[in-house]
């Protein structure tokens, strides 16, 4: 079946929607999960978490191509779960000591306000990782979005521990430089 | 919001990042490396490195040398790839070219040096021969070396270089590569009796000239193919000279090749019963330069005692002076210079009489060109009549454009005394030699000349080889100009080489055979030439001009930079 007529079917609100979907892309969508969250388990449960997800949207969406939407579901649903399942495991202190490091990024010791909203604050915070390398882009987002430990990272992108600090110091200084020089923060 | 706050909000807004972003961070893993592949491409890259390094150090190694000598010569350092890392001129004429062999491989280094030595004429239709000199551990090289230019029609020296040390230091003394320091070394040994002041300035085609014609040889020494001795009277021609000279009929007749210290000499003994007569003739000019009459077992006594007089003389001694020479007191000898008529010698220099006076004051009026319409006389063929009067008080006459083939006797040039006199050189502290040589005007070293015209700022002779004398000090105008101090004292142009110049005259002097002279136009512009007069160069810019080959540096001159107003030459050793 094509995919044109398996949306035909998610808009019929046929539940054989579902059936053709995880025939035909449920190998796709758990290849891409466990990429991100590593393990069989929770990555079949991205996948299960992701035919819902598609059953809920479609409609009204009605994707061009159903490989990319599921794809990108699949993708969200993995980061966002991988973040939560660190964010639990690791506990409550560990979320602390991140969210110290990024302080850095704050400059001002007194009353330092970003002035922006949440929504163009990320947008910032996404140009500025963009500007940096793509291996220190990867090192900020494994450590602070997904919290993942430094040795984790260093085992994953074959370095030592001390050249991720390092690399991360760096990548929040720019950032830190960045937000100022884009008026960001009231400094 | 404190600090910690608007942290959380940065933690909290990358929730909201390109979800791309935030599945390549986690989806990337990086090529996974065994430890010891991570040693193994540690060890290659230290061992790249290092290999880098021994390349490098070695490049710029000396590991051998050969010496290359025509009228010039050159020493080529080379590497283990048989590459230059240095070249050394001997002479700083070559400065520039030997700098440009830096790591050329050395056939084509040797090559393009040879060639340059081809252009300012140290190889010609008169002169073919190379000398090769290297060490023993270079051997291999010269050999080399030898090989290539065995396919071509020079005449190639080969001298082994075996007491370096002793050759060096001569060579550093003479200004001389150690090539033909060795040979000069070589020779000077009891059975050849030829001392390093006799050979040192001759070019290697006159050094190979000499040995074939004393039939010396040595284990140092080889040679292929013959020198050529075109630019020079036959042994014949010699005699025949000698003969009428002496107006005898000799029964026995010795004519060999010498040479005098500056070129190359015929000894010729005429013996008739128990008379004879010896000369020393110049082997180029034909030009007697010393003669003796006496006992027929007496000639080559006189004969080696004028030699050892005047042909071990050190650079500061001309060989076989003007005046007449006091050593020599035997009532039969005659000095042929002391009674010379005034002619115009092959230099073209005009040998003051007494009556001449000294130039001192005003500038004269030509005598064989109108100042108006031609400053620069054109050289003519000289004769007698050409000779300086009362009224001519130019020193300096054209030159003739080539030897004559049948030489008249030439008188000599004037003593020094004299000719310091006749040009206003007022510094007596240092003396003065000029003595022509085969047509040249040699000035050897330690010698200052100024003020051609004692009043005119611009006349200046520079001398050379050993240090720079108070050649300007003088003139302000020259004192100032740091762009001729540093050009001239950094480049080491006094190294060896003089120089002179003078302006605001009328006349000039040439020689076929200059090595470097200036000239100076009006504007104060100063000019160089060399050697043959292939090449102008232009100080200032240092581009030389369009400038043809020549007959004769004169006419060309005259015909290319007719502002010139007035050129002095010399030749330098």
């Amino acid at each position: 079946m094509d995919d044109k007529d398996i949306i035909d079917l998610y808009f019929s609100r046929d539940e054989k929607a579902l059936e053709h979907t995880a025939k035909k892309y449920d190998s796709y969508c758990y290849a891409i999960a466990h990429r991100i969250l590593g393990s069989e388990e929770d990555a079949k449960e991205c996948v299960n978490d992701v035919l819902l997800a598609a059953w809920e949207t479609i409609p009204p969406n009605r994707p061009e191509k159903l490989s990319l939407y599921l794809g990108k579901i699949t993708k969200n649903i993995s980061v966002n779960k991988l973040r939560t399942i660190n964010a639990k495991k690791r506990g409550a202190d560990y979320v602390r000591v991140c969210i110290d490091e990024l302080s850095e990024i704050v400059p001002s010791e007194n009353d330092p306000t970003i002035l922006l909203e949440s929504e163009e604050l990320a947008q910032a915070i996404e140009r500025g990782l963009r500007s940096v390398s793509a291996t220190n882009r990867r090192i900020f987002i494994s450590r602070y979005y997904y919290l993942e430990s430094i040795g984790e990272i260093a085992s994953r992108l074959c370095m030592n521990e001390n050249q991720v600090k390092l690399r991360l110091h760096r990548t929040r200084a720019k950032l830190r430089k960045m937000l100022r020089k884009e008026g960001l923060t009231d400094e | 919001m404190n600090k910690r706050e608007s942290a959380k909000r940065i933690y909290t807004a990358l929730e909201s990042i390109d979800t791309e972003l935030l599945y390549d961070a986690r989806a990337y893993h990086a090529p996974k490396i065994k430890p010891y592949l991570r040693y193994a491409v540690a060890a290659v890259i230290a061992l790249a490195l290092l290999t880098s390094a021994l390349i490098l150090i070695s490049a710029k190694t000396v590991t051998d040398y050969v010496t290359i000598d025509t009228n010039y010569g050159a020493t080529l350092e080379l590497n283990r790839d048989r590459r230059i890392v240095k070249a050394k001129a001997a002479s700083s004429m070559y400065h520039h070219t030997a700098q440009a062999c830096t790591n050329l491989k050395y056939q084509e280094a040797a090559a393009q040096l040879i060639d340059k030595m081809g252009e300012r004429g140290g190889l010609s239709k008169t002169a073919n021969t190379i000398l090769i000199g290297a060490p023993d551990n270079s051997a291999d090289v010269a050999d080399e070396l030898l090989e290539s230019l065995d396919a071509t029609e020079y005449c190639v020296m080969r001298v082994d270089i075996k007491n370096e040390s002793a050759a060096e230091k001569l060579a550093n003394k003479r200004h001389i590569t150690k090539g033909k320091a060795a040979l000069l070394l070589d020779l000077n040994n009891e059975k050849n009796n030829i001392d390093e002041n006799r050979l040192f300035r001759l070019s290697a085609n006159d050094i190979a000239l000499l040995l074939q014609s004393k039939r010396i040889t040595s284990d140092a020494i080889t040679v292929s193919g013959t020198p050529l001795d075109g630019g020079y009277l036959s042994k014949e021609a010699v005699i025949q000279i000698a003969q009428k000279a002496a107006k005898l009929t000799p029964d026995k007749i010795v004519c060999e090749l010498d040479s005098d210290g500056f070129k190359l000499i015929y000894n010729v003994m005429l013996y008739a019963g128990d008379k004879g007569a010896a000369y020393i003739i110049g082997a180029a000019t034909g030009e007697i330069q010393w003669e003796f009459h006496g006992a027929a077992n007496a000639l080559r006594g006189e004969l080696n005692k004028t030699h050892e007089q005047y042909g071990t003389a050190s650079e500061n001694t001309p060989p076989y002076q003007t005046t007449p020479n006091p050593v020599i007191s035997n009532p039969d000898t005659t000095i042929i210079s002391a009674d010379a008529p005034t002619q115009i010698p092959a230099t073209g220099f005009v040998a003051p009489t007494e009556k001449q006076p000294a130039r001192s004051t005003e500038k004269s009026e030509p005598t064989t060109a109108d100042p108006t319409t031609s400053p620069i006389a054109v050289p003519t063929e000289p004769s007698k009549k050409d000779a300086p009067t009362e009224a001519d008080e130019l020193p300096f006459v054209p030159l003739p454009p080539e030897p004559q083939t049948t030489p008249a006797v030439q008188p000599d040039a004037p003593s020094d005394d004299s000719y310091m006199t006749a040009h206003g050189i007022h510094d007596n502290s240092i003396q003065a030699h000029d003595t022509p040589i085969d047509g040249d005007w040699v000035f050897t070293a330690h010698r200052v000349v100024t003020d051609y015209y004692e009043r005119n700022p611009y006349a200046i002779l520079i001398t050379n080889r050993d240090q720079l004398l108070r050649y300007w000090e003088d003139y302000p105008d020259m004192k100032a100009n740091s762009f001729y101090q540093n050009r001239y004292l950094s480049d080491g142009w006094f190294d060896d080489h003089a120089l002179l110049y003078a302006t605001n005259t009328e006349y000039y002097d040439l020689t076929y055979h200059i090595h470097w002279y200036a000239v100076r136009n009006n504007s104060g512009h100063l000019f160089v030439a060399w050697y043959d007069s292939r090449e102008l160069y232009d100080l200032s810019s240092e581009k030389p001009f369009d400038y043809p080959n020549s007959v004769t540096c004169g006419i060309e001159l005259n015909a290319n930079l007719s502002n010139i107003k007035t050129m002095w030459l010399t030749k330098l050793t």
